[in-house]
């Protein structure tokens, strides 16, 4: 059973201490006083010397009276409270792992262990959970441990982008349940938090700047030009130093530039020759992920493509498409096809090309992310009335009860079919809509065959990849100020970027499929100008403390001594 | 250094009200008359010698020259000589009344007061039982003989005061013999109390000693350090005040006074403190009454 004290802001009153000593002390300024017997002090010893500013203290019963009444009242003013054996609290603590919280990490936790010892006093027994603002981590520690919970949290690395800390905060409060304490730890602390979470602020205002992103795009001459935006969220102009790494070798010397309050900054720079990707690094503030961003070339899958050469419409829309090469064995195939229909075992893009033509009426198409948000309404043309629907086929464009635009999907192979002729007059050779809706499926199947790519990823973006086989995958990370680490992971589980900025490689047995860079470039994080701190609030540890304890039962003899120490220590010399 | 200053002395505007205090004491007590014999002009009081009172006191041979109609001849019918009766002597008595006026008698106002106030009463009381009065006032060296118009004034003017008395040299005083002598002092002297009361002894006198105080000369209210200052001398003494300090000076201002009362007793002075915080009649009716320094009116 531990002694607390519900208000220790009495402390100050022990300030009365070394007052009343230097009371005593100061009593050496000897007030005047006129007598008339004097002479019968005459043969008793002159006390002070003359002079003297401080005199020593006398062992009298008035100081030790004075000392123990200030030592009581502070003493009753902080309501000594025994806490109760039995009391057990729940404390929880969610951390905010949004990524700018690296920012203030050594102050969240240095203010945290405070707190956490602080609340630890106020029941006999506490049951710690400490848990990342992800949702879908574990906990970092949950246990009776104090020392163990302090521990853990060391272990925190924020990395995450905008998220939501509601989903954490409600598991949260399931586990510590209604009476328990819920702690959010965070930079940027809201009005209110959900699930009746108290809110401990550990931030404080700071200048920020950082890329947004950086575009790469080849030069004639083979290097590549890259440009990057760097973003200055502050209130005052910051000065920055830029350079160039290339990960072969090499670091251009720093070039120092001036980034205006508030305003997005455009770059533009070379790559030496043969380089395939790079660097570039600000020189770092307190939020340093977004001062670093590794680029490279991005370079999707080729696909093979076979179009006769009278599909000279087909030609056209596919050639406002990248890495498409006509060649055998053909990964995408574009032909007119009759009421046999596509030829199974090939995807592409099959135009059936009818006799019969349906009437013209209402278009309407499905919600499919291959015609979601297209304008149909401007189609010029007329449905084939012969086409068939399979089972399993989906139309996703209707024009009266004939449909106009059908997917047909099974096993590997992907067809999409126009139930239309575009040489038969109408707009459909000009309809963004139909010419998106080519491009979509055309990168749906580039998406869902296997093959190399290099790709610009963003921190924890989610990885697909069309795999060759079922064998594990192995991933090579390299981060940026880090050496490179690798491991391996089942080829049916969800991929994703790694947290920090770097070099991300995955193979599938020899088999390189994906090169990417990985950047942290989330604008929506990087405002620190609105972090601030904040306390708990004052009377929550005077609750728990209630909650958890009993009131001292000798308060009343307190009072008494209290009394009796001011009527003698003061009271009664006057 | 505090000079004792004649403003010490009350003016013509406060000093009636002392004395209309010692005038309304006197209306209820007096100076004690009775129980001895006085010397003086013919009055109502008993004399020490042979007077023509109605009082007999002896028988003596008579001689020529004497008057006849004190034969007893009731005696001369016994044994054929004359033999004359003798009656007591009525006298006046002679009261000399000495005001021991130095600084620590007036610079506290109650002391002061209480001063002058039984000054007025014994004013009062010696006219009233027909007594001749000489009042003396005497500070240190300076001594003063107030004449009988002053007395008989509404205001007595300041007399002479010395700004550091030694104790009153009370030998400078005319004292008439056979005299009522009304010491009237706080006897806060460094000096033995002997050769004081000799003096006031001296000469066949009967003396009285009224002595005012203040309650705060003997329960002092001092705390922590003080520099105490002698409100004659101005001499200065830095003192820290604790319990204990009080308990030895309590204990030095009884033994001052146990010094005294013993020599009074030695030198059949009446000896009677005065406090000055109540009114005058209720502090006469104190010690003062107690001791026979004052007594009722008949």
């Amino acid at each position: 059973m531990g002694l607390i004290f519900a208000n220790p802001a009495a402390a100050w009153m022990l300030l009365g201490l070394p007052a009343v000593l230097a009371v005593h002390f100061l009593q050496s300024r000897n007030r005047p006083r006129e007598i008339s017997t004097l002479f019968l002090l005459a043969h008793l010893p002159e006390e002070s010397k003359r002079g003297a500013v401080f005199t020593f203290l006398r062992n009298s019963l008035q100081l030790w009276m004075q000392l123990l009444s200030v030592l009581l009242l502070a003493l009753l003013l902080a309501q000594p409270r025994w806490t109760r054996t039995e009391s057990v609290q729940s404390i929880a603590v969610v951390l905010d792992d949004t990524a700018h919280m690296t920012a203030f990490r050594e102050e969240a936790l240095t203010a945290l262990r405070a707190e956490l010892r602080r609340l630890a006093r106020s029941a006999a027994r506490s049951e710690w959970l400490i848990t990342p603002g992800d949702s879908a981590m574990p906990p970092l520690y949950r246990g009776e441990s104090l020392t163990e919970a302090l521990a853990a949290l060391d272990t925190w690395r924020p990395a995450l982008l905008q998220h939501d800390p509601a989903p954490a905060l409600h598991r949260a409060r399931e586990r510590v349940g209604p009476d328990g304490l819920l702690l959010w730890v965070t930079a940027h602390p809201p009005d209110a938090a959900p699930a009746g979470a108290q809110i401990l602020g550990v931030g404080r205002p700071l200048d920020n700047s950082g890329f947004t992103g950086v575009r790469v795009q080849p030069l004639p001459d083979g290097r590549l030009e890259w440009t990057a935006s760097i973003i200055h969220f502050g209130n005052t102009p910051a000065e920055r130093e830029l350079r160039v790494e290339v990960p072969e070798g090499g670091t251009s010397p720093p070039q120092r530039i001036t980034l205006a309050p508030e305003a997005l900054t455009t770059l533009r720079g070379t790559l030496p020759a043969g380089s395939q990707r790079g660097i570039l690094r600000l020189n770092p503030d307190a939020y340093g992920l977004d001062d670093v961003f590794p680029f490279l070339q991005p370079k999707p899958k080729t696909l093979r493509v076979r179009i006769p050469a009278r599909e000279q419409w087909g030609q056209r829309v596919l050639d406002l498409l990248p890495h498409l090469i006509p060649g055998e064995p053909a990964d995408f195939h574009w032909e007119r096809i009759g009421e046999d229909g596509p030829p199974p075992g090939q995807s592409g893009l099959f135009v059936y090309a009818g006799e019969n033509e349906g009437q013209f009426g209402q278009i309407l198409a499905e919600d499919h992310p291959l015609v979601r948000d297209l304008n149909w309404n401007g189609f010029l043309g007329r449905p084939m009335a012969g086409f068939t629907l399979l089972p399993g086929d989906q139309p996703l464009v209707w024009m009266g009860e004939h449909p106009l635009i059908v997917l047909r999907e099974s096993g590997n192979t992907r067809q999409l079919i126009f139930a239309f002729n575009p040489d038969r007059g109408g707009n459909a050779e000009r309809l963004p809509a139909v010419i998106l809706t080519a491009h979509r499926f055309v990168e749906r199947v580039r998406e869902q065959q296997p093959g190399f790519e290099a790709l610009a990823l963003e921190t924890h973006q989610r990885i697909r990849l069309a795999l060759p086989g079922n064998d594990d995958l192995r991933l090579r990370f390299t981060p940026v100020d880090g050496l490179s680490r690798e491991w391996t992971a089942p080829a049916a589980s969800r991929l994703s970027a790694p947290d920090e900025p770097g070099f991300l490689e995955i193979f599938q047995n020899d088999l390189r499929l994906l090169e990417a860079s990985v950047a942290m470039a989330d604008t929506s994080i990087a405002d620190l100008r609105g972090a601030a701190p904040r306390p708990l609030p004052d009377n929550l540890l005077a609750e728990l403390q209630q909650r958890n304890s009993r009131r001292d039962a000798f308060t009343p003899l307190w009072f008494a001594l209290f009394g009796l120490t001011l009527f003698v220590g003061w009271l009664k010399p006057q | 250094m505090p000079a004792p200053a004649i403003s010490d002395w009350p003016d013509a505007e406060a000093f009636p009200a002392l004395r209309r205090e010692g005038r309304a004491a006197s209306a209820h007590l007096r100076l004690s008359m009775q129980q001895r014999t006085w010397r003086g002009s013919i009055g109502n009081w008993a004399g020490a010698g042979i007077g023509s009172s109605i009082d007999f006191q002896d028988h003596r041979p008579y001689v020529p020259g004497d008057d006849p109609r004190h034969i007893d001849w009731a005696a001369y019918a016994r044994s054929g000589n004359y033999i004359m009766k003798l009656y007591r002597e009525e006298v006046s008595p002679r009261v000399d009344l000495i005001l021991d006026v130095s600084r620590s008698m007036l610079w506290e106002e109650a002391k002061r007061n209480r001063l002058l106030e039984l000054a007025c009463f014994c004013a009062e009381s010696a006219a009233a039982t027909g007594s001749s009065l000489r009042l003396h006032t005497v500070c240190g060296e300076a001594a003063h003989l107030f004449s009988p118009d002053t007395l008989a004034r509404e205001f007595w003017p300041p007399p002479p005061i010395e700004s550091a008395p030694g104790p009153p040299r009370l030998e400078r005083l005319h004292l008439q013999n056979g005299s009522l002598r009304i010491f009237l002092s706080d006897l806060l002297y460094d000096t033995p109390p002997a050769g004081l009361l000799r003096i006031l002894a001296g000469g066949k006198g009967r003396v009285t000693v009224l002595a005012p105080y203040l309650r705060l000369e003997e329960q002092p209210d001092w705390h922590g350090n003080l520099e105490l200052i002698d409100c004659e001398s101005g001499f200065r003494r830095r003192q820290r005040v604790d319990t204990g300090l009080l308990e030895k000076y309590r204990a030095a201002y009884r033994r001052h006074l146990e010094q005294w009362e013993d020599t009074a007793r030695r030198y059949a002075v009446l000896l009677a403190r005065v406090p000055c915080e109540p009114a005058l009649l209720n502090s006469l009716q104190g010690e003062p009454f107690a001791k026979g320094a004052v007594e009722p009116w008949a």
